[in-house]
């Protein structure tokens, strides 16, 4: 499941009801991309370490994809609030 | 009677559904062959199983509040998110699964995260398909939960 690639954002209030603007995530997660890379080689060694030293918890690398997973499950969600003075929309999609 | 109603019947005597579902099922039938009179060229209106729509999971939890003046509040979560999140919970090292067990049962909250085990996650996520929460405040406001 891939992690949102858009965030939309509008703030505002009746009289101004702002604009929205579309935050393009898609680019932080390819920053991110090395770095996360570099992070899963470290911990699949960790767990390969902690799995020949006969350690019970060598889980660290699926801690890891599982912690993505929960990334990529934010997709969908809306948070709409509208009230006399404030207008709230987030969007991750 | 036609082979959809008939393969309907057939999954609830199977056991396949219960009553409700097989209603609903026959209903959405009923409905689909009102508005596509025309469609009479396809004869069989669903084509395939349709136990996996039947038993299809809920999507998304939503939380509605419209407030006694004009506010709304309309927030929809993915319900994918609860089942990764639990399925993270399972992961997480015994060390610091005690400490979050400690530190919530501090702020009145008792749930034994280490009793969480993956197989029961979509059954957990399927009873919430029936769980509907409606709250009527008495100065107007509406509250409700549901998923869907």
């Amino acid at each position: 499941m891939f992690p949102p690639m858009l965030l939309y954002l509008r703030f505002g209030t009746l009289e101004k009801p702002g604009f929205g603007i579309w935050l393009p995530l898609f680019l932080v997660w390819l920053i991110l991309l090395p770095i996360v890379v570099l992070v899963l080689v470290i911990t699949t060694l960790t767990d390969v370490v902690l799995f020949l030293s006969g350690q019970p918890y060598h889980h660290y690398t699926l801690l890891l994809l599982r912690c993505f997973g929960v990334l990529g499950a934010t997709r969908g969600t809306t948070v709409h609030v509208h009230s006399n003075d404030t207008i709230v929309d987030i969007d991750l999609v | 009677m036609s082979e959809d109603r008939a393969r309907i019947l057939n999954m609830l005597a199977e056991g396949k559904i219960n009553a409700e579902e097989a209603e609903r099922l026959l209903d959405a039938l009923d409905s689909r062959k009102a508005e596509a009179p025309a469609a009479a060229v396809a004869p069989s209106m669903i084509k395939g199983d349709p136990s996996p729509l039947l038993n299809a999971l809920p999507k998304y939890l939503h939380v509605k509040v419209d407030g006694n003046e004009g506010e709304k509040v309309d927030v929809k979560v993915p319900l994918a998110l609860v089942r990764s999140g639990l399925k993270l919970t399972s992961l997480i090292p015994p060390q610091a699964m005690d400490e979050i067990n400690e530190q919530m049962t501090e702020k009145g909250i008792s749930i034994d995260f280490t009793n969480f085990k993956p197989e029961d996650i979509d059954e957990l996520i399927e009873a919430l398909r029936e769980m509907e929460i409606n709250v009527d405040g008495k100065d107007g406001e509406k509250v409700r939960v549901y998923a869907e």
